[in-house]
């Protein structure tokens, strides 16, 4: 078998784009059995989002303008979660050089979740049973998560492993935008765009070229993988 | 003055009876963690003579070319054989019944694997792993046997005997779990 | 002068000496059967009231503690109040507070003993006690507050199927190997000045107490061989717990320290816990000495006034140093200007839950200030008691103040979020204080709470001369 150039994979966020639709929070809840934790305890801070649109107001009333912003695991070449975890369940991946959350391993110290910056990381605090017909909708490609365990966006590593596994069967190497996460195939303002930071011909990295990038909490040097376009004021952004 | 201790209160009778019941009790435990009992099955299938045939491991499971699971012949697969070869026996009739109320044979997966283990056999199977290497002796059984010990060292011991200079790569955790 | 130099205020005797050096501990002996009687007695009675306080105290660990617990394992970590973005709440804080109060054991008992300061003599068992029980409270912690508590053997580095080990540079590994090694040592150094007591108890006991310390006291008999062990085995493992209970708490700092959450990022944490640590350590010990002096036959006669006295004056200079590491943190953090801990420190002090900012400096820096360099208030028990209380309180303020108030409010205000602690989590913060207290109490009746010999020999090596008309205190120098 020849030889494969690790991806390094990467996301850009046009924050110009977003509508704050939230489609990408659905999208990303149904593919990764994400669960549904009832009125009560997301108005106490426990939802489960692995990406969560930030609202923010600009402006007094009533000339105010909302901005949004997706945020995610920001999947950092250099994250502050890895190395306090003691049982490597926050690790990073050598194959996709994203973070991994290692569900069956974790213990549920909370430690990464603590010293993430952009508190991208949610605890199961309960067993959150789902009625039973819905048990159907689970995704058999992604783990069911128990109580007691981190969890966090992972760039729907499933669909990207089996991306690789269907191009290697067919002797091939991956398309740009074959393998999507869910977001960005749910995103109807195109605003989320996904693919291999490593090439530079592909779509996500000549926009993460563009003159607008920035990245959360640059400062910290986490070296985020996610890379924001600034909103230059058109609708919100 | 000393006591006269009978025999077994000697110390080296003791400690060689702790070591006589720590062997028999680690070797029952062993037996009993390595022995696994196979499940009850609808059919005993007997794949040794199937086997001994000729019929191939995908000629019946043929979905492990292709996806994760390498799948159970459907009812009409079987019985396009066998309506052919009418052998008498029990268990043939089984079959027959069950074409006849045309309803799927409830088979118990015996090689199962965890929720959060996600295995595919696809990137094995293309590899030219043989079938036998993780089911055991097919040839040689009726029903499907478990195989003992398949944990995760299992699995990394392999990765790392075939494809040692990608190992860093297989011993990543999302490459069975996500 | 060099008589000075030990804490003995009365060696120079007062034109009107206000008190008798007899009543000093060390200048009032008595002979040793007398003591080992005292002592023995104060272990074997009880009364009604201490039946009622361990039933009691047993109930509300049954309850409070391990129901409480385990209805949390089986429902899940839900029932705490935690949530986005406060992950860690009462369990931590009170885990830094039971590992704060051990470090009590080992400073008054191991540095005290290798400085040869003589008044901690009676009480340094008293004192290893409450190292050897608040450890056993306080490494219930780190269990309780895991999600999955039935895989926590995943943190001991041992060979398994998986091909897995612990992560060596987290520093919740680093706290597991710490305070394994702080609960064996300190344990061990419990055990071996108990020794001589355990054979003096076997001798005048008779029935189960009898079988018991015959099996523990390891066939003491007092001979010069074994008193010269013992004496080394000592000497080497009160230096040795120096080191290791420094440790403890510096690593228990890198927990967060190590972190990148504004606000624990900070040079001095360890010093500032170790301070920290050893101001509730030591306070804690006052109460507890107030306690046993108040409940138990005979301990007016071992643990005197002087004893609160110069306690009370290791409090103010602890006080004072832990004023003066707070002070480095948080002004130079302030200082630096770093928008993120700026705010969060300011948020200490001006946000919803600033009383408790605020109860923690009252109560630790106010309070010791204002009493403590006061002779008279040193000197009465309970004084010192109601003000060593408060400095515990003040010490769980400052652990409360740095773990869900700094959490709550990090670098992006989408996140912000308040804590408040649940039913669930307050109750087992109560299962453990009971905890503590309950194995004190039996302990307080099983193992000789004096240290008679050490006690003895510190009896021996001071001595009442006759100059002139005056009689001067002096001391041989031991060993």
């Amino acid at each position: 078998m020849a030889e494969e150039r690790p991806a390094k994979w990467g996301l850009v966020v046009d924050l110009d784009r977003c509508t704050g639709c939230n489609a990408c929070i659905v999208a990303c809840a149904l593919e990764n059995n994400v669960p549904f934790v009832g009125e009560d305890e997301v108005a106490y801070g426990r939802a489960l989002y692995w990406i969560r649109t930030q609202r923010y107001w600009e402006g007094e009333y009533p000339e105010v303008t909302p901005t949004f912003q997706p945020v995610m695991c920001q999947q950092c070449g250099n994250a502050p979660c890895e190395p306090v975890c003691p049982v490597y369940a926050s690790v990073h991946s050598e194959e996709e050089q994203i973070n991994l959350a290692v569900y069956n391993r974790c213990v549920g110290t909370r430690y990464c979740a603590n010293n993430c910056p952009y508190f991208a990381r949610v605890f199961n605090w309960f067993d959150y049973e789902l009625p039973e017909p819905m048990r159907s909708y689970l995704n058999p490609d992604v783990t069911v998560r128990r109580r007691g365990v981190m969890e966090k966006c992972t760039f729907c590593v499933q669909r990207i492993v089996r991306g690789r596994q269907k191009a290697r069967a067919e002797g091939r190497e991956l398309r740009d935008g074959e393998v999507q996460p869910a977001c960005v195939q749910a995103c109807p303002a195109e605003a989320l765009v996904f693919g291999d930071l490593s090439d530079p011909e592909s779509r996500v990295s000549q926009l993460a070229r563009s003159q607008r990038r920035y990245h959360l909490l640059e400062a910290l040097g986490t070296l985020p993988r996610v890379t924001y376009l600034k909103g230059v004021g058109n609708h919100g952004g | 003055m000393r006591v006269k201790k009978s025999w077994w209160q000697s110390g080296g009778i003791r400690i060689a009876a702790a070591f006589v019941f720590l062997i028999l009790f680690g070797g029952a435990a062993s037996g009993i963690y390595l022995s696994q009992i196979p499940p009850e099955q609808p059919i005993a299938f007997p794949h040794k003579t199937h086997v001994a045939l000729g019929a191939q491991c995908a000629y019946c499971h043929p979905a492990a070319d292709w996806g994760p699971n390498a799948g159970l012949p459907s009812l009409s697969k079987c019985w396009g054989c066998h309506q052919q070869v009418q052998k008498k026996s029990p268990e043939l009739e089984k079959l027959a019944g069950y074409v006849q109320r045309n309803e799927p044979i409830p088979w118990v997966p015996v090689a199962i694997q965890p929720d959060f283990v996600k295995f595919n056999h696809q990137p094995h199977v293309r590899a030219g792993i043989a079938c036998e290497t993780c089911h055991g002796p097919v040839s040689q059984m009726t029903v499907a046997l478990p195989q003992p010990r398949q944990n995760m060292g299992w699995c990394l011991d392999c990765h790392q005997r075939m494809r040692p200079n990608d190992f860093v790569r297989l011993s990543d955790c999302a490459t069975c779990h996500y | 002068m060099a008589v000075e130099a030990k804490p003995l205020e009365t060696a120079v005797p007062l034109p009107h000496a206000e008190e008798d050096p007899r009543e000093h501990l060390m200048f009032d002996p008595r002979p040793r059967e007398v003591m080992n009687r005292m002592v023995m007695e104060a272990m074997t009675t009880t009364s009604r009231r201490y039946w009622a306080w361990v039933i009691g105290l047993a109930l509300v660990v049954l309850v409070c503690l391990l129901g409480a617990w385990g209805n949390m394992i089986l429902t899940g970590m839900g029932l705490a109040g935690i949530r986005r973005p406060v992950f860690w709440g009462l369990f931590i804080v009170t885990f830094v507070f039971w590992i704060g109060i051990s470090h009590a054991g080992t400073f008054v008992s191991a540095i005290l003993r290798v400085f040869k300061a003589e008044f901690r003599r009676p009480f340094t068992r008293a004192a290893e006690l409450m190292t050897t029980f608040a450890l056993a409270a306080g490494a219930l912690y780190p269990l309780i507050h895991l999600g999955r508590v039935w895989v926590f053997y995943w943190l001991i580095p041992y060979p398994n199927a998986r091909w897995l080990w612990p992560n060596f540079r987290s520093p919740l590994v680093w706290d597991f190997l710490a305070i394994t090694t702080y609960l064996l040592s300190s344990t061990i150094y419990l055990y071996l000045p108990l020794v001589p007591d355990l054979a003096m108890a076997r001798d005048r006991t008779t029935g189960w107490r009898h079988a018991l310390y015959r099996l523990l006291a390891l066939g003491w008999r007092g001979t010069e061989a074994e008193w010269h062990r013992l004496r080394r085995a000592i000497t080497i493992f009160a230096f040795a717990i120096i080191p290791v209970m420094f440790s403890v708490h510096t690593i228990v700092s890198w927990d967060f320290a190590v972190g990148v959450v504004a606000g624990w990022h900070s040079t001095i944490f360890g010093p500032y816990f170790i301070i920290g640590a050893i101001l509730s350590g030591v306070a804690a010990v006052v109460s507890i000495l107030f306690v046993l002096r108040s409940t138990m036959l005979h301990m007016d006669y071992f643990i005197r006034k002087e004893h609160f006295d110069a306690l009370g004056k290791l409090l103010l200079v602890f006080s004072m140093a832990w004023a003066y590491f707070f002070f480095n943190d948080y002004l130079l953090t302030w200082y630096g200007g770093e928008e993120a801990a700026r705010r969060i420190l300011t948020l200490h002090a001006t946000g919803p839950a600033a009383w408790v900012w605020y109860l923690m400096l009252i109560c630790n820096v106010v309070i010791p200030w204002l009493t403590l360099w006061n002779r008279t208030i040193r000197r009465t028990p309970w004084a010192m008691f109601i003000i060593t209380l408060l400095i515990n309180v003040g010490m769980y303020a400052e652990r409360y103040t740095i773990i869900p108030l700094t959490l709550g409010h990090q670098r992006m205000p989408f996140d912000w979020g308040v804590y408040t602690p649940r039913p669930t989590e307050i109750s087992i913060v109560i299962g453990t204080f009971a905890l503590f207290l309950l194995l004190y109490l039996l302990a307080s009746r099983l193992i000789p709470l004096v240290p008679v010999w050490e006690v003895q020999e510190g009896q021996m090596a001071h001595t009442l001369r006759k100059v002139g008309k005056a009689e001067v205190p002096s001391v041989t120098e031991l060993e």
